[in-house]
Parts: C-alpha cells; sequence; structure tokens
C-alpha cells in the first residue's frame, strides 16, 4: 500500500541555530582582510550592508536531513506512474544524468575561447542537426530554455518575418484553437499579436469553416498542435496550413506531443515552418519539479535567417565548430548564452541510446500504451471519451468523468485525489477545457502493462465505490500523503509567500 | 509480427504476447493501424538519418570521446565572469538536488503529493526575500537576462507607460535579449551613460534624461554590482528618480555581493531581479541558471508578477501547515492571454539548489564567500597595475570581485588570446568590441576559488606577454 512520510513541516529557518555552519571556505589571511577593510573604506556606507542577511545556519547533516526529509513527501517518475497528461513523464535514464555530471559539462564556462569548448560544441551541433532530421527542418536553435520559451521564440520569428516584409502593421493576429494550452495565447499575447481563438470541430479536430472564417489579412500565423491536447492527429492539417499560407500567414508546431509521432510523421512534411521540442518531455530529460526544461525551436530553410544568434556551425575541413552569428534578420537574443546545456546533453545521450529505430519504437509503444488505457478505461461506468470515442489516439486521450458527476456526485478531481491515495500521480485535470471533467491521460512508453492494469484498477474501483454509498472515502482523499487536501481559498486570500511575511503574521 | 514492435530494450518494458494481448483488447491487428489516421502520403517512410541506438558502454565512450576537446576550468586557471562565476559548490548539494523524488517529478499539480518540491521552493522565496529585503518572490526565471525583460514588461503593465532607462554598460547578451523582450509590447529601451572615470552611472546625465522623458517612464534600471564590477553608490538616488516620475525602480544584483552590500529592498527597489548561478549551480557552458525576480509586497505589483508563486497555508480540515502554488489568476494556465507572462517550466530545480545552497552556507559563509572574493580580486588588481603597460583598474570606483584592466601598451588582441590559453589560461573578456571607448581593455573575475598561485601565474604571463615573450 501507499503511504508517503509525512514528516512535520518544520521549516529550514525554524531549526537555525546561530553560528552553526555547513560549509567552509578557505579562511581570509589577514592580507585579505586588510584589503577587504581597505574596500570597505572607499564604498558609501549607505551602500554596506550593516548586518548579516537572516538566513539560516545549520551543519551539513542537518541541511541533509532536511532536504531528504522533503524528497520523502514527494514524488517522481521514479516513485510510480505519472500519467500527467501532455507533460510527457517518461523515465528519466541514469546515463543521461551521468553525461551531465562530467566536469567537461560541468566545469566550463560559456565564455571560454572556442578552441577550448570544441566538445561543446560539436553536441550542440548534433543535436541541433539531429532534431531538424526528426521534425523535417531545416535548422535548429537549442537556445529556448523551456516549451513557452520556443514558442516565444517561435512567434517571434513570425512577427519578424512579417515586419522584414513591411507587413506588421496589418499582421496582427495569431489564431489558436481552443483546446489549445494556455502557453499558446500568452506567447502570442506577449509577442504583441491578438489572439483571434477558434472552436473545436465536434470530432475534436479544428473547425475548418471556422478556421476560413478567422483568416484574414490580418492572419500572421496559426499555432498548432498535432496530435492536438485531446490526443486526435488533425487528418486536415495539409488543408489547414494552405490555408494560412495563402495570407501569407505561418504556422507554428507545438511539440507538447511530439513524443507521438518520430519516425512515422514529420511536421516539416505537414507543412508547418516552425517547430519546437520539449526536450523534457520526448527526449526524457528530468523536469526538476518544474523545470530547468529546453525547448529548441526548427524553422524550414526560408526562416533560418531569423533564428536568435548564435547557432553552431562545423567547418568540416579544418574539424573545426564554430559560434554563427551571420543570421540578417534574427529575432536577436532570447535569454545570455547559448541554451541549457546540461539539459541538451541528456538529451543528446538519449537519442544515442535510442537510435532511429528506438525513437520510432518509443512513438509505436507510447500509441499503443495510450490506446489500450482509452479502450479499458472508457468502457468503465462513469467515464467516457467524449472526442474520438471510437477511433484510435495518439500518445494521449481525454477521459471524461461528466457522468461519474451527474450520477454519483464525484469529480474529476474527487478521482484524482482517489489515484494519488493508490500511489498514483493523477493525470492532468481540467485540460483541455473543451472537455466537462477532463481527466488526461498520457501513459508513455515506458510504462509496462502490469502498471496500466494497476491504475485501470483503480479507475474501476472509484467507479464502484462511487455508485455505492460508500463516497466518503473518495470525498477523504488524499489519506497516504504528507497533508490531506490544501485549503487553496486561504492561501490566496491571506497570502503567506515568504518566511518574512510569516514571521510579519505571527 | 510485421511491425518493428520488437525493438528490444531496456526503456520499452511491453512483451510480445503483451503488445498481442494490447492490440486485441483495442481491436486492432497491429500498431501501425493505430497510425491510420495519418494521411498515407504524410506518412514518414524512409529511414531517420539519426544514429543507430548506442548501449549506455557506447553512448558513454562516444560523449567521453567528444568531451576530450573541452578543457575545464580544473585544467586551466580562469578569469572569466561576466555574469557566470566558477563558486563554491558544497558536495552535499549535488546530493541533495540529484535524489529522484525532486529531479524527476514535475510542477507540482498535485500539491499534496508534492510537499517536498513545494516547500523546497517556498524557502527558496523566503532566502531571496531575506537577502533582498524585497518580501514577493516568484520561484524563478530562466536567467538573469529573461527576468530583465519580464521586468521591463511588468513595469509597463504596473505604470501603463512605455519607456524603460537602462545604464549603457549592460552585460550585450542581457542588453540584447531586453531589446527582445519589449519589442511586441513596443516598450522602448533608452540607455543612460556611466562615466568614464568612476565607471558607475552618471547621475546628471541621467536627470537630464529624465527630465526630456518623464511622463512616459515606466521604470529605470540599474545593476549592482555593476557590469564592470563596479559598485553603484548612487543606487537610492536613481531609485528616487524613478519614484519621482511613477515609474518603478529595478535593481539587478548578484546574489553574492550581498554578503556585503546591502539589500535593494533598502534602498528603495521596486524589483530586484538578479543571476543565481553562483549559488551552488555549475557553470555548465551558461545554462541552466536561475532567474531571480522579487517584488515589494504591494498590490499593485503583486497582481503583475510573472511565474510561479508558493503559497503557505493549512490543510482544509485543519491547521496543519500546507504549501500550493497560489496567486494563480496572474499566470498563462488560468489567464491565458491576458496572463502576467507565457512562463510556465522554469528553473525550479535550480531555485531548490539555491535553497540547499544558502542553507550550507549560511550568512557568515556568504559573507566569507564575498570577502575572499573581493580580497583576491583586489590583490589581483593590485599586481596587474604593477607591471608596465597595464592600467588596473580602470575605473576609479570601488569594485567586487571583478573588475575591468587595459592593456595600454601597443599589442595585437589576437595574439594576446592565443598566449593566454597556451599558457593554460581562461580569461578576460575583451570589453573593445561592446564598448569601443574601452578599446584593450578586459573584464576579469575573481572567486574565494581562485587561487594565489593561479593569480600569481596570472600576473607573470601577462607581465612576460608585455615584455615580448608572447611575439606582440
Amino acid at each position: 500500500m501507499y503511504k508517503q512520510a509525512n514528516w512535520n513541516k518544520e521549516l529550514i529557518f525554524e531549526k537555525s541555530r546561530s553560528k552553526r555552519i555547513g560549509y567552509q571556505i578557505e579562511e581570509l589571511t589577514s592580507e585579505d582582510r586588510k584589503r577587504v577593510e581597505k574596500a570597505r573604506t572607499n564604498i558609501s556606507k549607505t551602500i554596506l550592508r550593516e548586518s548579516l542577511p537572516k538566513i539560516p545556519e545549520l551543519t551539513e547533516l542537518e541541511v541533509i536531513r532536511h532536504f531528504t526529509r522533503l524528497s520523502q513527501m514527494n514524488y517522481g517518475v521514479d516513485s510510480g506512474f505519472y500519467p500527467l497528461g501532455s507533460c510527457t513523464m517518461k523515465y528519466n535514464p541514469k546515463i543521461c544524468d551521468e553525461v551531465a555530471s562530467l566536469p567537461q559539462i560541468q566545469h566550463v564556462h560559456p565564455y571560454q575561447h572556442p578552441s577550448t569548448v570544441q566538445g561543446s560544441l560539436q553536441i550542440m551541433y548534433e543535436l541541433a542537426e539531429w532534431l531538424a532530421e526528426l521534425s523535417g527542418m531545416s535548422k535548429v536553435t537549442l537556445q529556448p530554455a523551456a516549451g513557452a520559451h520556443g514558442e516565444y521564440t517561435g512567434i517571434m520569428i513570425i512577427r519578424e518575418y512579417h515586419a522584414t516584409k513591411g507587413n506588421l502593421d496589418k499582421k496582427t493576429e495569431i489564431i489558436v484553437p481552443d483546446s489549445a494550452h494556455g502557453t499558446n495565447p500568452a506567447t502570442a499575447s506577449m509577442c504583441g499579436f491578438k489572439i483571434v481563438v477558434i472552436p473545436s470541430h465536434e470530432d475534436g479536430c479544428v473547425d475548418l469553416n471556422a478556421l476560413r472564417a478567422a483568416v484574414s489579412e490580418n492572419t500572421a500565423g496559426v499555432m498548432l498542435t498535432n496530435p492536438s491536447t485531446l490526443g486526435i492527429f488533425e487528418q486536415n492539417i495539409e488543408e489547414i496550413i494552405s490555408i494560412i499560407h495563402a495570407v501569407d500567414g505561418l504556422a507554428y508546431y507545438d511539440g507538447a506531443n511530439f513524443n507521438a509521432i518520430m519516425g512515422k510523421v514529420r511536421p516539416g512534411d505537414m507543412g508547418f515552418d516552425i517547430v519546437h521540442y520539449n526536450l523534457h518531455k520526448t527526449f526524457a530529460t528530468p523536469h526538476g519539479g518544474g523545470g530547468p526544461g529546453s525547448g529548441p525551436v526548427g524553422v524550414v530553410k526560408h526562416l533560418e535567417s531569423y533564428l536568435p544568434v548564435p547557432t553552431v556551425g562545423y567547418n568540416q575541413e579544418k574539424n573545426h565548430y564554430y559560434f554563427e552569428y551571420n543570421h540578417p534578420n534574427t529575432i536577436g537574443k532570447i535569454r545570455s548564452y547559448f541554451g541549457n546545456f546540461s539539459v541538451l546533453v541528456r538529451a543528446y545521450a538519449y537519442i544515442l541510446r535510442l537510435g532511429n529505430r528506438g525513437l520510432a519504437a518509443v512513438s509505436e509503444m507510447a500509441v499503443l500504451n495510450a490506446n489500450y488505457m482509452k479502450k479499458r478505461s472508457q468502457d468503465i461506468k462513469g467515464f467516457s471519451v467524449i472526442y474520438g470515442k471510437d477511433k484510435p489516439c495518439m500518445h494521449e486521450y481525454v477521459l471524461s468523468a461528466r457522468d461519474l458527476l451527474r450520477d454519483t456526485g464525484i469529480s474529476g478531481l474527487d478521482v484524482s485525489k482517489y489515484l494519488i491515495d493508490q500511489g498514483f500521480h493523477p493525470p492532468t485535470i481540467y485540460f483541455p477545457l473543451i472537455v466537462p471533467e477532463a481527466l488526461m491521460i498520457e501513459p508513455t512508453e515506458t510504462e509496462a502493462k502490469e502498471v496500466l492494469d494497476g491504475f485501470i484498477e483503480i479507475l474501476e474501483e472509484v467507479s464502484d465505490i462511487a455508485y455505492s454509498e460508500e463516497k466518503s472515502r473518495i470525498l477523504q482523499a488524499p489519506i497516504n500523503t504528507s497533508v490531506k487536501r490544501i485549503d487553496d481559498v486561504k492561501a490566496a486570500r491571506n497570502p503567506i509567500l515568504s518566511f518574512k511575511m510569516l514571521e510579519e503574521k505571527e | 509480427m510485421t511491425d518493428s514492435t520488437r525493438f528490444v530494450h531496456p526503456y520499452l518494458p511491453q512483451t510480445e504476447d503483451q503488445i498481442k494481448d494490447m492490440l486485441a483488447k483495442i481491436g486492432v491487428s497491429s500498431i501501425d493501424e493505430l497510425f491510420n489516421s495519418i494521411p498515407k502520403k504524410l506518412r514518414f517512410s524512409g529511414e531517420l538519418k539519426l544514429p543507430k541506438p548506442h548501449t549506455e558502454h557506447q553512448t558513454l565512450s562516444r560523449i567521453k570521446d567528444i568531451l576530450q576537446r573541452n578543457k575545464t576550468v580544473d585544467d586551466y586557471d580562469s578569469f572569466l565572469g561576466g555574469g557566470i562565476y566558477h563558486h563554491s559548490i558544497p558536495s552535499a548539494l549535488p546530493a541533495l538536488i540529484n535524489r529522484s523524488e525532486f529531479i524527476t517529478s514535475y510542477t507540482p499539480y498535485a500539491p499534496e503529493m508534492s510537499q517536498g518540491m513545494l516547500q523546497g521552493l517556498w524557502e527558496y522565496q523566503s532566502m531571496i526575500a531575506e537577502l533582498t529585503q524585497l518580501e514577493l518572490v516568484n520561484s524563478s526565471m530562466y536567467d538573469m537576462a529573461t527576468a530583465l525583460g519580464e521586468a521591463a514588461l511588468m513595469c509597463t503593465r504596473v505604470t501603463k507607460k512605455e519607456i524603460f532607462l537602462v545604464p549603457s554598460y549592460l552585460q550585450p547578451e542581457r542588453y540584447q535579449t531586453l531589446l527582445t523582450y519589449t519589442k511586441g509590447p513596443q516598450i522602448k529601451v533608452k540607455c543612460y551613460p556611466f562615466d568614464p572615470i568612476t565607471g558607475r552611472v552618471n547621475i546628471e546625465e541621467l536627470i537630464k534624461i529624465f527630465d526630456t522623458y518623464k511622463d512616459n517612464i515606466s521604470g529605470i534600471y540599474i545593476e549592482n554590482p555593476n557590469f564592470f564590477g563596479v559598485i553603484e553608490e548612487e543606487v537610492s538616488e536613481v531609485s528616487k528618480i524613478a519614484h519621482n516620475c511613477n515609474g518603478l525602480s529595478v535593481v539587478g544584483i548578484d546574489p553574492i555581493s550581498l554578503g556585503i552590500l546591502q539589500s535593494p529592498g533598502y534602498y528603495g527597489a521596486d524589483i530586484a531581479i538578479g543571476e543565481g548561478q553562483g549559488l551552488g549551480l555549475p557553470m555548465n557552458f551558461g545554462g541552466p541558471l536561475l532567474g531571480l525576480f522579487a517584488t515589494k509586497n504591494d498590490k499593485r505589483l503583486a497582481r503583475a508578477i510573472p511565474g510561479r508563486i508558493i503559497g503557505l497555508t493549512t490543510e482544509k480540515n485543519s491547521s496543519n501547515r500546507a504549501f500550493t502554488m497560489t496567486l494563480q489568476t496572474r499566470e498563462q494556465h488560468i489567464r491565458r492571454e491576458k496572463a502576467t507572462s507565457n512562463i510556465c517550466t522554469n528553473n525550479a530545480l535550480c531555485a531548490l539548489a539555491s535553497n540547499i545552497f544558502l542553507s550550507l552556507i549560511g550568512p557568515n559563509g556568504l559573507k566569507n564567500i564575498a570577502e575572499s572574493s573581493m580580497a583576491r580580486a583586489a590583490y589581483l588588481a593590485e599586481k596587474l597595475n604593477d607591471i608596465d603597460g597595464i592600467k588596473a583598474p580602470v575605473f576609479t570606483s570601488q569594485f567586487f570581485k571583478e573588475f575591468v584592466f587595459q592593456i595600454t601598451k601597443r599589442h595585437h588582441s589576437d595574439k594576446f588570446d592565443e598566449y593566454l590559453i597556451k599558457n593554460g589560461i581562461l580569461g578576460g573578456i575583451s570589453l573593445t568590441p561592446n564598448f569601443p571607448s574601452l578599446a584593450n581593455s578586459y573584464l576579469v573575475s575573481v572567486t574565494e576559488l581562485t587561487s594565489y598561485t593561479a593569480i600569481n601565474k596570472f600576473v607573470k604571463i601577462l607581465k612576460d606577454y608585455l615584455n615580448g615573450k608572447g611575439g606582440n
């Protein structure tokens, strides 16, 4: 049975004892002290710190124990099944972490002379080539720090494309489907565009009539993911993109769902102009509880000159890798330096481990697992699949607890809490917004059938309980975690966001 | 089976029998049939031009082989800084941060089973609040450059004005990122100059620019220490100038410097940003980093801050402590196009790392690291200045752990770089390309990890070079 550790929630600040130390550096010599004193006299008193900051004082063991206990109150892919839809929580191979911990990766400064970082540059060059091949794009930048940052890069490229043509005055709108992830409209808005939302067709795909009605000479581009957030492949994708291209709009591919299509179909072949990848999803780099991620962006040939600077080039004759700054239409810099390198190197190792055949097998097994779960879970009383009920899904599907709520009062949220109690991370809930009581399930390829069956059994159990009189077992859940249901309303109404604020309240 | 499904691999668990069972349950005869929704003519039929599958051993060998062409700061003596620094990383830190319950978790969307990460991030917010003396801290941005971009956007959201003033000494990549971020909302970035003698911002010039634009100024940015390593003294004056036009005061910091220097909250900053890499993150060739972002706890600012924020609350039916993501109505998953930022995945693990780092070093450790770096940098400057043909530091104002030196003798800068590398030295960022007024000038950085042996060697190599041994 699942039972999470439940240590008391004593704060690191509350464990502090004056004068304890957890780490030592080489002591300052008397010469050092003299130099510090001399420097201090050169600095205006108004800018010198009068007292030390009140950060905690603990021994090394106390720190180790505090954070070890915190880790025991956390749940990762290594702890158990994590079918969080659209997040692709697959197993993160340890070899990739081992590679990322090498000193030749970690102990390298970004401003070192290129002759001293040929290894790093080679890894970046090859990774970018491989990613381009996988999506059918011409060139890839590895700089974006996360998926949304990749979206930002892509939409800025769309902006710059229209700007260089002198069309920015009229190219003011980005089209986004109503099932899109929130980052899509937020990104387009940050880049200065108006958002035009188009409703989904009853089959869950883009409504072509709605799209035609929305497209105009003001259309700068469209943001789509294919398969969609419903796990359905847009069969009309070529037509959708030709409608956009007809008004000189560009088509952006959100790579959140790339795990479904490797070696099967490429966004470039569908007609997309710009693609982002989430290395922390498809390419198995650990998500770290909210990042760092990595969101490389690929573009077709005619958009290469818009990529952020620099990209990595290779001179075969001299076997020399170099930074290429010559992108005449570049959108500029989107961050400092060259990308989340230790994430990039993990993805590089992952691609090597699977290779060309293996990546295709990844997508095949991810799709198999999702379809198996879809078939079994939609047969459970109270659950249904609203969009694409009778057709195979891709790597994920959206289960609805609408009937369960109507019949028994048990909501999708309640179901998710019950799953937690049985040791499963719940699916993404209440997204996409167009599915009532949505449970978005993405098993990934790395989970064994036994695990999938175990999860389905719990869904069956929830249904049995909900339709019986013993609902309190669901409504009380979770009880096996380090906290029970949390008062979110209090958190928002009475925000306590730091120890300083807590002290002021107490 | 005709499918390529029997690709046997440790990351792919389904056995042949299981695959058969699953296909039967689904009601299809092959895995390929599951992809029938993809129009035939779009299907990729060739072979991907990617490497063949590698075993773990092959993977490691190939990467180690490639990495032989990297030199590290262990191989060479490094004096590189400019935003990324080689500071101490206690061994306890990677041991904790690599615990798989942390590293293999997603954003804490299921808070009941993610209390560890949530508490760790809340403590991070608390640490940064204490260092900056600004109460409201988000749980990280990608890096300082994007934090600056987001700060400029926030200033306009709050003030509805569109001119953002920045000093002309900004680190070039940070400045260029700011220019990109401000394009969409059409915010105008204007530079105010620095004094070529002191290396600090020129307040009189700032006031002139302020007088020209004051009705439209959304915020004024200053860095402390600045890109030249110089400690800015008139920071509270700059804050006052910003407030005089109802703009916001934004300060960029190196958190390590706060072991010596006053917190930005004390001198009137509304927003503090910074690069948190020095707080326990390896340099990693420039990423991942940690964008610090803190603001005053003021309703107007709290509504406008970008990024994730963790709150302390209780369980619904008890007074037991619990942590959860909060103030989410600002964020993209709720507000969509009206969100304060598009940021979703941030750099949470880096934030947790810096919480662990600060917990280990404590207040005295922070002070020691700051003072040791400062003392060693001062030593290097003294020794360099003794060399005929070098002026160190170039600027008269006190510096922290970095400073600018100038080679006053005629020399060939390409050869200079080569000479340093040949002699096992990484360093000196040439300022000439971005700051034409600083010809033949280099930014050097020293930390508590820079040994006196390394410093003396660097000094000797420079002396030899200027004595003609470098063939200049």
